[in-house]
């Protein structure tokens, strides 16, 4: 299986030394004595590398936020913990250093939606938002039938029809890739979303799950943290993001705090991957290397950020 | 020529118009979006294609006006003022209907502080607020230049053809240049967008002038009927040619919007009201009594106003095709479906407009001396 092979579980020596992260070593097997050395190393480096990359995060304009402290006991060696230390490493660079890129196994997603579900828990989406819906698919004729399952975020194009329709400049593409929206700009002409050609941005419409019941719940009213700031949803006050398109934002503002994007924690098949195109050893880099890759309507010249393994 | 119950049927039909209006306004200004039928999906609707369709009438009016002055054309001379009038009514009616269509209403006025030019939504919003000041300047010399309407230097016709080309043309690459839809993407967008407005813009006029206007000559009924007859013609073979290299081997890109303009759900607004009642009906009256004021008058309303239906069959079917198989189920609520049909809030809002169109015209030929139409009111007095 050409795909397990770039798994850390099963990383080539030579993929271990280009890295020399503590993390790599406590991938494998270890024997006893080995592994409590190479965890103490593990804490060490996440230790000093916290350090650093709080000091550096703090001299970098675009990330106000320092990275998290998270459990030792995360350093299980598995692909979403890789994936944390190699964001934890794009973040010690300058912005315009790092890619943002996400890669979706569809032979490992099952289609159970929880990446839509934590995206929308994440974000407080409201009715008629959605930043990763999961389209399916079903093929083939019975008996051989199978479904193809197509979690579609924001594909975050390198050129994104998205950004020049803004009559206001409200939208734009970051150096890091991403592309974002200036809630208090956006005027809600909706260009960004009728020239999508993924269908990936939506409207906030001012729309509550709770409208025409005796009461709206608090967690419709409670904060959403998108671009770092608190974002609060009033029924009536139509003020931002109400009235404004919205779009996934590869979870930028848990990226900036050294997390990564809700539905790549939550995928449960593993099959969304996140990280840094510039880190030539990081796992997407690895991934997009294989020959299952693809980017959903490349005929556009749009140049997609998500690529899907088929 | 308007008599007293016409003109009482008239201001009931404007009255009802105005208060159902209101009432629209008055729930879009207090529910927000809320009762709106356009979704993330779709989501430009009924309010998109009343702009497109406003400015059409707007660029089409004005542009029998600046070719009048252009080409100094005398026997048309008298439909200058008429025109510009129709012009500036119907292009605040566009400004109107697509306020209420942004999500911030507050902030419209970004679009001209912080303009992005590399959007054709910004350039079409420069372009209508210039127009429309062009139009008011314009109108201004004509009515400065006394009695006898048309006697403006050439060079503001010619001016004035340049911007309105511009402007229609933008208008209609707006949609063309999007590559998220097929139907949209195509080179001919901004060249229907042209021939529309002068199709529905010279039919506005066509009818204004023959049904209001007492004083006007009769050949000029006749000219305006020939005009309003090459432009049906010339706009079906705009559409034929569109429609037909989709639908001709039943494959492509836009094959999906056209074939569900033809014979889907909506299928009527083509057949009916686009093509017999707003093409093959008046393209028979104007054949049959070009001269006859109330024939080619109510034939140039039936075109003007049933354009209504080429717009919107442009603006919603470009939207309804998913970006990728299963995207519909996908998600769903109320604001995420690819089916569309306006809500009582767009259609009223839509009709405030129109109320607004129609009150500019009536006031502006009342208080200015339009041609002859002045005395249109106090005719039936």
């Amino acid at each position: 299986m050409e795909m397990e092979k770039s798994t850390p579980l099963s990383r080539s020596p030579n993929s271990k030394k280009e890295d020399g992260s503590a993390f790599e070593l406590a991938s494998v097997n270890l024997k006893r004595r080995k592994f409590l050395k190479n965890s103490l190393l593990a804490v060490g480096s996440l230790g000093s590398m916290n350090y650093f990359l709080e000091r550096d995060a703090l001299a970098d304009d675009e990330q106000k936020a320092a990275p998290l402290q998270f459990p030792e006991s995360l350093a299980d060696g598995s692909s979403l913990e890789r994936m944390r230390v190699e964001l934890l490493q794009a973040l010690k660079k300058p912005v315009a250093e790092r890619k943002w890129v996400m890669v979706i196994d569809q032979k490992k997603c099952v289609g159970c939606d929880s990446c839509t579900v934590s995206c929308n828990s994440e974000n407080n989406l409201p009715p008629g938002v959605v930043y990763r819906p999961v389209p399916k698919q079903d093929v083939g004729r019975f008996p051989n039938v199978s479904w193809i399952f197509t979690p579609k975020p924001c594909m975050h194009c390198d050129q994104p029809p998205c950004v020049p329709v803004c009559p206001v400049k409200a939208t734009w593409k970051q150096e890091d890739g991403t592309v974002i929206i200036d809630y208090d700009i956006c005027i809600g002409c909706r260009n960004c979303v009728a020239s999508c050609p993924y269908n990936s941005r939506t409207a906030d419409f001012g729309d509550f799950f709770g409208r025409g019941t005796p009461e709206i719940m608090s967690y419709e009213t409670r904060p959403n943290y998108e671009y770092s700031k608190d974002w609060t949803r009033k029924p009536g006050t139509g003020t931002s993001p109400i009235g404004n398109a919205r779009k996934c934002t590869f979870c930028l503002h848990r990226i900036r705090v050294g997390m990564l994007p809700a539905c790549v924690t939550t995928c449960l098949g593993g099959a969304t991957y996140f990280g840094d195109y510039n880190n030539n050893h990081s796992l997407v880099h690895e991934l997009i290397g294989t020959p299952r890759v693809k980017r959903l309507k490349e005929e556009l010249g749009t140049k997609p950020s998500v690529y899907y393994l088929v | 020529m308007m008599n007293k119950p016409q003109k009482t049927i008239l201001f009931i039909i404007w009255l009802v118009l105005m208060v159902w209006g209101l009432i629209g306004v008055f729930q879009r200004m207090t529910t927000g979006e809320l009762t709106l039928n356009y979704g993330s999906y779709i989501p430009w609707g009924l309010w998109v294609a009343g702009k497109v369709y406003f400015v059409g009438l707007a660029v089409g009016a004005s542009l029998l006006t600046w070719v009048i002055y252009a080409f100094n054309i005398q026997p048309l001379k008298s439909l200058a003022r008429i025109s510009l009038l129709v012009s500036i009514a119907t292009m605040i009616a566009g400004l109107i209907v697509i306020l209420f269509d942004l999500g911030h209403m507050g902030r419209l006025y970004e679009v001209y502080t912080r303009p992005n030019f590399s959007s054709l939504l910004a350039i079409a919003s420069w372009l209508s607020l210039i127009y429309l000041i062009y139009l008011m300047i314009v109108l201004g010399i004509d009515l400065k230049s006394g009695q006898q309407t048309g006697n403006v230097p050439r060079v503001w016709g010619w001016i004035g053809i340049f911007i309105a080309i511009i402007f229609s043309g933008a208008n209609g690459a707006e949609f063309a240049t999007m590559v998220s839809s097929p139907y949209w993407h195509s080179a001919i967008g901004p060249i229907l967008s042209i021939g529309g407005a002068m199709l529905s813009g010279i039919a506005l006029v066509l009818a204004a002038s023959a049904l209001l206007d007492d004083d006007i000559d009769e050949q000029i009924i006749k000219i305006l009927s020939r005009i309003v007859i090459g432009l049906i013609l010339f706009a079906l073979v705009l559409e034929w040619s569109e429609y037909s290299v989709a639908m001709w081997y039943g494959r492509g890109g836009g094959y999906a919007s056209i074939s569900s303009i033809l014979f889907g759900h909506y299928w009527y607004v083509f057949w009916i009201v686009h093509l017999a009642i707003g093409s093959i009906l008046p393209l028979f009256l104007l054949l049959w009594q070009p001269a006859q004021r109330l024939v080619a008058g109510f034939s140039g309303a039936l075109v003007a106003t049933t354009y209504l239906a080429v717009r919107l069959n442009h603006v919603i079917p470009g939207q309804i095709t998913p970006a990728m198989k299963g995207l519909q189920e996908a998600y769903t609520d109320k604001w995420l479906t690819f089916q569309y049909f306006p809500s009582h809030t767009e259609w009223a809002v839509f009709a405030f407009s129109v109320a607004v169109c129609i009150a500019l015209f009536w006031l502006g030929s009342r208080i200015l001396p339009i041609g002859s139409l002045k005395s249109v009111d106090e005719g039936g007095q």
